[in-house]
């Protein structure tokens, strides 16, 4: 059993190699892109610098979609998003690595930066109570939770086998039998944990200006606010309907925009 | 002359003690009148009373009582008089109380307005205030809303910040039982206030506090246009931090007023009334007389921080000689003139020192918010001012600007200038530098300003920003978990069924009949040995006793256990050639040991039972 369970983590770790050799280059070029972006940037060339930031967004952007999916990389599309006038993906990418590291402190530093300059103020937080900021677990990999609950959890069986085939313990197994069934079970609960926030309480932020929240789904109900919203408000998502999302606000006003409007974490 | 001297000698003595226990000689209050009427709404025919109270009078005159139609009055005999003696801080204080009650019977159901009553005390005559009293005729039904609640304001109109009194009154009409007689007082009135459910908004922490020292809101009889309510006020010290009107939170109140009443007597032969029904009424204020406004912009200081009421401020400097960017802590006090007034000194703000351009022109001043002390009705502010050249000889007057909401304008005050002497900074000179045998000259602390806004670089690319942080959770993860325990209980299944064949001598020998069977059968065996392989694997298979092992045994043991009756008729042929061959002549061995083999695995297939009749 323990040779097909190292069998198993064999060929994933063997799989996430290959994507890594092949996605390299997009890498490497993503963040020569970003770098020139900064040096047009200095040179008074905005609008280079903003083509250079979009080409180096879209290069990230690409890294993820393969299959990469960790802090840093959602750090560096958020970077590139943000410097390229894409506040809201930039704020989207940003959370989304958020989930990931919540304690990364340069992180938390350019989303609020972000934050900063999204025109339309609203006061609160679209953060539930179970947010980035108590989630503790989090200083761990959601990768390295799950292998080490694996581990502990086979630990306690291998344990268990023994007293099943009637020979006994003694007490120091039994205690590591107990700590491992311990661990297996609270670290993969934080495992579960995290995926049902992901599931019961997407969050999503507005990519483009000039979103009007409206009443019900469709461009026939009316406003629900008089102000429409900019790009990088973000919303708690209530509801999914074709083409449309019912979202709370943090300020806590509800209403109906387009999902093209919107980038759901 | 002897007795002259004594009685002067007396004198000095009690003189004397005056002196050293003060507390000995008791004081008189001067005299004072109080009118109270038992009721302003009163039922025609029925008596209520006029209590005239009279504190340290001595001579007390009979009460001149006016002429009003439809009233009658009675001064009852008898006063009654009570004594009292208080002693606060060695000084003892005597207060005589006599009542005198006017009983009165209204007639005729109407407005009335009784003139003043007269009394004369100590030979100065004391009149009450006109009264105005509304005369209900007993049968008529009384319709008036039974309960209401208002909030009202002193000042009405204040100013933001401005301490103002708000008070909660809950007006309640009294309950009286006409067939009883029977009206309730104020005191049980407050018990049918359901206070668990009701909400008083900011007006719970003043009942808290009430409750905290045994007290309730104390109601008084009030008319209300022309009826009598019991009024129970709650007062609150409010401040409002925004124009509009106050916000006092969420105010609603629940009342069980009562239906009816039965009279009983407690074991003291005294009155109790209790309920015999409630009605539950549930009320929210129904008027606020208040509304808060902002300060005027007419007007206002640019240094003004939001202090309303009345200032003074002072400051004080040390040290006051110094060397050009050395500290100076500076003590800035604001008192209030206003003697209420400690909690706005809470939300008192320093001023902006580093805003001043009188200050930052000469000195170095943190622009971080201070927080200050409150002691008695000062608040104190300290900040650290540090002269940035020695041309500086004093600290410049501060201002202070407030509203003053009484005189609805700003004000602004400012401390006295404080001399200093600032003398330029020390420097090192190079016999210093190499003997290194000076003091090193301390310079002031300095901490860098941190650039607020930018977005930090980003991550180095590397193998880490490929990886995938997120559990690979699906099939595969499932399979890996549910194997372990998957395979304990394969385990545990096994072993137990192996130990409850260990532990039954008959399973064990029916699971070893068909390897014992094959191991008797080898290629070339003879027909006897045939016959006692195939009856003995039937007799182990399905637990035969030892002398069981006949052909008719082992026929009859399959047949017993349904077992299909043309396999047992091969069975049955293969063991009477077994049996024929035994005593036929040498070489004339027809029995084929294949088929034995076949058909004990074809026996084994039909999973034979240990007992008969049960497949």
């Amino acid at each position: 059993m323990i040779r097909a369970v190292a069998a198993v983590f064999a060929t994933l770790v063997l799989a996430s190699a290959t994507a890594a050799a092949d996605l390299m280059p997009d890498l490497v070029r993503g963040q020569d892109a970003y770098d020139r972006g900064i040096a047009l940037k200095a040179d008074g060339k905005p609008e280079d610098a903003r083509a250079a930031f979009a080409e180096s967004a879209a290069l990230f952007r690409r890294v993820t979609q393969e299959g990469a999916d960790n802090a840093d990389l959602h750090f560096n599309l958020g970077n590139a998003s943000v410097q390229s006038g894409e506040l809201g993906r930039g704020i989207a990418s940003y959370l989304r690595a958020q989930r990931l590291a919540p304690h990364d402190s340069a992180l938390n530093a350019n989303l609020a930066t972000a934050r900063s300059d999204v025109r339309t103020k609203l006061s609160g937080t679209v953060e539930g109570p179970f947010g980035s900021s108590i989630a503790w677990w989090r200083i761990v990999s959601e990768r390295s939770r799950a292998i080490v609950s694996i581990v502990a959890w086979i630990g306690f069986w291998s344990l268990v086998a023994p007293s099943v085939a009637g020979r006994k313990l003694p007490a120091s197994l039994r205690m590591v039998r107990g700590a491992a069934l311990t661990v297996a079970i609270l670290v993969g609960a934080s495992v579960a944990a995290d995926r049902w926030l992901a599931v019961a309480r997407p969050i999503g932020v507005i990519t483009v200006d000039g979103v009007v929240l409206r009443k019900g789904n469709g461009e026939g109900f009316g406003p629900q606010v008089e102000e429409a919203l900019t790009n990088g408000v973000e919303f708690g998502v209530l509801e999914r309907r074709p083409q449309w999302l019912r979202v709370r606000l943090s300020d806590g006003t509800e209403g109906w925009i387009r999902e093209a409007q919107a980038e759901v974490v | 002359m002897r007795l002259r001297l004594c009685t002067v000698w007396w004198k000095a003595i009690v003189a004397l003690l005056a002196l050293i226990f003060p507390a000995s000689v008791a004081r008189a209050q001067a005299p004072a009148v109080n009118f109270a009427w038992s009721e302003r709404e009163v039922v025609a025919g029925e008596r209520f009373t006029l209590d005239i109270e009279v504190v340290n009078g001595k001579d007390i005159g009979n009460p001149v009582l006016p002429v009003v139609d439809g009233l009658a009055f009675t001064v009852l005999p008898g006063r009654t008089s009570m004594s009292e003696t208080r002693i606060t801080n060695g000084r003892s204080e005597q207060r005589l109380t006599t009542t005198v009650t006017v009983q009165a019977i209204a007639k005729i159901p109407g407005k009335l307005t009784v003139p003043p009553v007269a009394i004369t005390v100590d030979g100065k005559e004391w009149r009450s205030e006109a009264a105005a009293l509304i005369v209900r005729d007993a049968q008529v039904a009384d319709d008036v809303a039974p309960l209401f609640v208002d909030i009202v304001a002193d000042p009405t109109t204040p100013f933001v910040g401005q301490p103002t009194t708000l008070t909660l009154r809950i007006w309640a009409r009294p309950y009286r039982d006409v067939r009883q007689n029977v009206k309730l007082d104020e005191g049980s009135m407050w018990q049918f206030i359901d206070l668990e459910h009701s909400k008083f908004g900011l007006f719970k922490k003043s009942l808290e506090e009430m409750s905290r020292r045994n007290q309730r809101p104390a109601g008084r009889t009030q008319l209300k246009g022309d009826y009598e309510y019991f009024v129970y006020p709650i007062p609150l010290d409010y401040r409002a931090s925004r124009p509009g009107p106050p916000q006092v939170g969420e105010i609603e109140i629940q009342f069980n007023y009562p239906t009816g009443l039965r009279v009983t007597r407690d074991v003291f032969d005294r009155k109790r009334m209790q309920a015999t029904g409630v009605r539950p009424i549930s009320v929210q204020p129904s008027l606020v007389d208040a509304a808060v406004r902002a300060l005027p912009a007419e007007g206002q200081p640019p240094f003004f921080n939001g202090a309303v009421g009345r200032f003074v401020v002072s400051a004080s400097a040390k040290p006051t000689q110094i060397a050009v960017g050395d500290p100076i802590t500076v003590t800035f006090t604001v008192s209030s003139q206003i003697s209420d007034e400690g909690a706005s000194l809470e939300e008192l703000q320093a001023p902006a020192f580093a805003s001043m351009p009188e200050l930052n022109k000469n000195f170095r001043i943190p622009s971080d918010a201070i927080a200050g002390k409150i002691s008695d009705r000062r608040k104190v502010f300290t900040q650290t001012f540090r002269p940035v050249t020695d041309a500086v000889t004093e600290i410049p007057a501060i201002p202070f600007a407030y509203f003053d909401a009484v005189s609805g304008r700003y004000e602004v005050v400012e401390t006295k200038a404080i001399p200093i002497t600032v003398s330029a900074a020390e420097q090192l000179n190079l016999s210093q530098i190499v003997g290194g045998t000076a003091n090193a000259v301390e310079r002031p602390e300095r901490n860098l300003t941190a650039v607020a806004g930018g977005l930090l670089a980003n991550a180095p690319p590397s193998a880490a920003l490929l990886a995938n942080e997120r559990a690979p959770i699906g099939l595969t993860l499932a399979v890996i978990a549910g194997a372990p325990p998957i395979a304990c209980a394969a385990i545990a299944v096994a072993l137990g069924a192996k130990r409850r064949r260990d532990a039954d001598p008959l399973r064990r020998r029916s699971a070893k009949a068909g390897r014992l069977a094959a191991s008797a059968l080898p290629a070339h065996t003879s027909p006897e040995q045939v016959l006692a392989a195939l009856t003995g694997y039937v007799a182990d298979r399905c637990g035969l006793a030892d002398g069981e092992r006949t052909r008719a045994d082992a026929v009859g043991a399959l047949r017993e256990r349904g077992v299909d009756d043309e396999l047992v008729t091969r069975f049955d042929r293969l063991l009477a050639t077994c049996e024929r061959s035994r005593f036929a002549p040498k070489g004339d061995d027809s029995v084929s040991v294949d088929e034995a083999r076949e058909l004990v695995r074809q026996l084994e297939r039909e999973q034979l039972s240990l007992k008969a009749g049960v497949r």
